[in-house]
């Protein structure tokens, strides 16, 4: 088992089910990737559909469905993806937790010496979503967060009270954890919050401003 | 992908195979239409294709229209399904499972990816309750090596009745109890045992 944070099993059964969209979708996605134990949890959930599917009513077809249907296979028209998550990020971000390219490579924004990050668009309302990137031994001051923090590691690792966190390893916190993230070698990971993060440490003030 | 060039031999009257009488016995069946994506993935079989279409194509223009689509979405929606099934019968595992499985999870991408395109919010389920979240945690921690197995038919009929119906079947948690002539009440209490039984075998038996 390489992992040993895991999204909660709502999550796991919302994402089975189809109501995972954007980040929160690409998040659990490339958990199941990394995470066998996940991954399996997600199939055995997706069989329900499979079986829900069986016991629908069926509703009329326009006549000649399967005609049309052949006849646009043949004419090769319309290829669409069987993945549903396709941005540019998600993209790069699944080439970082596969280990394929060279990360060091992207355009990070220096904050200190030890810490960069790379803002992320998104189309999620009220998320807010950004690649970071830890020096082995940054220390993030402790902070707490306004609603809700996930963190996917993407590579290398870091630890706080609760423990390490590895290359798949997905984290929820929530405004009651205050934490201080020690990276334990140099650590990529995506971070999704829905606000901001406020520091409390010693120097809140200097990087609540680098953050934001 | 290589499925499109064999398609110059395509008679539009393929007659439909038979199907196994016994549907009850699900093994019996899932082999069938194991079969039929075999042949479709290797011989582009238009006649096996075709006999998936029949069986499942009428059942996911309702899933569709169970996710809020019109009707003119669900039949294109249901179109581009089968366009996926056809080149990605390959990809088919047959170890893996059902058959109607790999299916749903095709439509529901389909699903997804439309949403997306056309900017629509994905319906979520109502979370039980927040103390769940704070109680068993977002995230479960294992020990490590335990294998999961089939958790699924660990769980009480009339929890795995529940799920089924909210989280699959987009009931909301009032028209679950209708369908199910449960109070609402009790429609939330199972999901909520539900979720910590699930929670408690994913981290290794209750
Ligand atoms: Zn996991």
């Amino acid at each position: 088992m390489s992992c040993n944070h895991h999204p909660a099993v709502e999550s796991l059964l919302q994402h089975a089910s189809g109501k995972t969209s954007g980040l929160q979708h690409l998040m659990i996605r490339l958990h199941c990737k990394v995470c066998d134990h996940c991954d399996k949890v997600v199939t055995e959930f997706e069989s329900l559909g499979g079986e829900t599917l069986e016991s629908l009513s069926d509703t009329p077809l326009q006549v000649g469905a399967f005609q049309a249907l052949m006849k646009r296979i043949q004419s090769n028209a319309d290829v669409t993806e069987v993945d549903s998550n396709r941005s540019d990020y998600a993209h790069l971000i699944e080439k970082i937790l596969g280990r394929e390219g060279k990360a060091d490579k992207l355009n990070w924004h220096w904050r200190t010496k030890r810490f960069a990050e790379i803002p992320l668009p998104t189309e999620d309302k009220g998320f807010d979503a950004k690649l970071i990137y830890f020096k082995k031994g940054m220390k993030v001051p402790r902070h707490t967060h306004r609603d809700k923090e996930y963190t996917l590691v993407l590579s290398g690792a870091f630890s706080d009270d609760s423990g390490e966190y590895k290359r798949g390893d997905y984290v929820y916190k929530t405004s009651h954890d205050e934490h201080s993230p020690v990276a334990t070698s140099d650590c990529i990971c995506l971070a999704v919050t829905t606000q901001p993060l406020k520091f409390t440490g010693t120097f809140g003030p200097v990087l609540n401003w680098f953050l934001n | 992908m290589s499925n499109v060039v064999a398609l110059k031999n395509y008679k539009a009257s393929s007659p439909v195979l038979e199907q196994p009488s016994s549907v009850d016995n699900k093994q019996v069946q899932n082999q069938f239409w194991i079969d039929c994506l075999i042949k479709v993935a290797k011989t582009q079989d238009q006649a096996s294709f075709q006999t998936l279409f029949a069986h499942f194509a009428p059942k996911i223009k309702t899933f569709f229209v169970k996710q809020g689509l019109s009707m003119q979405e669900a039949e294109e929606l249901m179109q581009e399904t089968f366009i996926s099934v056809w080149r990605y019968a390959d990809y088919f595992e047959a170890n893996k499972g059902q058959v109607s499985t790999w299916i749903y999870t095709i439509a529901r991408n389909k699903k997804l990816d439309y949403y997306r395109k056309t900017n629509r919010q994905v319906n979520t389920t109502e979370m039980v309750s927040e103390d769940i979240a704070v109680d068993a945690g977002e995230q479960f921690d294992l020990r490590m090596g335990q294998e999961v197995t089939a958790f699924l038919p660990q769980l009480p009929e009339e929890q795995l009745e529940v799920i089924q119906k909210v989280y699959f079947e987009e009931l909301s948690h009032q028209k679950a109890a209708d369908a199910l002539n449960i109070t609402l009440g009790t429609v939330k209490g199972r999901i909520r045992s539900a979720v910590n039984n699930l929670s408690k075998l994913m981290r290794g038996g209750l």
